[in-house]
């Protein structure tokens, strides 16, 4: 593109106008260029002064409070722990960050050991591998099998010679059989007294 | 499978801590009175060791007297002592098991046990009348085919019982403190 020298097209009217948005135009940069200039020298000027004075003036007003306690007064810390507990996914950082191996062998493990119900452990173990029928099967023999045996026969014979003699004797299927003994007496009628809900045996 | 936190809030639930070496399938009727052929059996057996123990003492008394008057031939003794000695001594062996355990020979084989009234072991001042009861009245076990409660005409009158208890704890004096499940808890609990 090649420029040419500025030649006037039109009359008066024009040419006054076309200086007049260039005389604005160039105002209205020149402004824009002070007042930036201006706002960041007063700006570097303002920082710096601050900078120098906020950590004077700081720290004299830090010296003269007890923050501690203001912070104590004024804030409320559980909110703030709670808030910043419900940020982090605290198991997270523990399963991270801590050799919780380190802790266990600091750990005082006789102490755990005491608040451990041993006893109840045995018996559930013994319960559950019903070590007492591993016992009867290896060491029992014959004859105790027999007499187990023996022992279940004679009462289911009872079963059903009571169920027999209950049913010649019109008695009511759902009666109390009143078969356990009361183990403290109250009354002179203890022993008698129901205790168990076997009617249907 | 029970977790140990079931097993322990059962065993909370109950007497606490239980070991317990009776087969699962009896354990619901421990501590119930026991029937009359379980009883009647463990009669029986105690007859027959009775009758052995009489038979060994006329063995002895013979060999005895045989050794000192080898020429007298004294026969056989009338029926009549070898009963009387069987009741005497039948008295004096179930006195001494009921007392000192609970249970006589053939008790302990049938896994039932006597107790008073309280549940408890009698005592030798109970288990001598009962025992010479039971001696003299024989029939009396009868009764238990009648009774709902499986009670003897003994039972009844000494307010004793003749329980289930397979443990084989011999010298317990107190059955009370093995009750596994309490009044009103038998529901629900698996055997």
């Amino acid at each position: 593109m090649v420029s040419r020298p500025y030649q006037s097209e039109g009359d008066v009217r024009t040419l006054a106008a076309d200086l007049l948005a260039s005389t604005m135009g160039l105002m209205v940069y020149s402004t824009q260029t002070v007042w930036a200039l201006s706002e960041a020298t007063a700006r570097a000027i303002v920082g710096s002064t601050l900078d120098r004075i906020v950590p004077l003036l700081t720290e004299a007003i830090v010296s003269r409070l007890n923050l501690t306690e203001v912070v104590l007064r004024n804030v409320d810390l559980h909110a703030v722990v709670t808030a910043a507990l419900d940020e982090l996914d605290l198991t997270q950082i523990v399963v991270d960050r801590v050799d919780v191996d380190q802790i266990v062998a600091k750990a005082d493990i006789d102490a755990v050991v005491d608040r451990v119900p041993m006893l109840q452990i045995a018996d559930y173990i013994i319960e559950e591998i019903d070590l007492p029928q591993i016992i009867r099967e290896s060491t029992g023999g014959i004859a105790m099998d027999a007499f187990t045996t023996t022992r279940f026969s004679a009462v289911k014979s009872d079963e059903v010679l009571s169920k027999i003699v209950g049913t010649l004797m019109f008695r009511r299927k759902d009666q109390e059989r009143e078969l356990r003994v009361e183990s403290d007496a109250q009354t002179d009628s203890s022993v008698e007294a129901p205790q168990t809900d076997e009617a249907s045996r | 499978m029970t977790t140990f936190r079931e097993f322990r809030e059962e065993h909370d639930a109950d007497e606490g801590l239980v070991l317990d070496t009776i087969p699962t399938a009896a354990r619901d009727f421990q501590g119930e009175r026991a029937g009359f052929f379980t009883r009647l059996i463990a009669a029986v057996i105690d007859v027959v060791i009775v009758g052995g123990i009489i038979f060994g003492i006329w063995i002895a008394v013979w060999l005895f007297l045989l050794v000192f008057n080898p020429l007298v031939d004294y026969g056989m003794p009338r029926p009549g002592y070898f009963a009387l000695g069987g009741y005497i001594i039948m008295w004096i062996y179930w006195s001494w098991g009921w007392a000192t355990s609970g249970r006589s020979v053939g008790q302990h084989l049938m896994g039932v046990r006597v107790v008073d009234r309280e549940g408890r072991r009698p005592g030798w001042k109970l288990a001598t009348v009962r025992s010479l009861f039971c001696v003299v009245f024989q029939v009396g076990i009868l009764w238990i085919i009648v009774s709902p409660a499986n009670r003897s005409v003994q039972d009844v009158v000494l307010r004793t019982s003749a329980i289930h208890d397979w443990s084989g704890d011999f010298t317990s004096g107190d059955y009370s403190s093995r009750t596994r499940i309490p009044p009103g808890t038998a529901e629900g609990k698996t055997p």
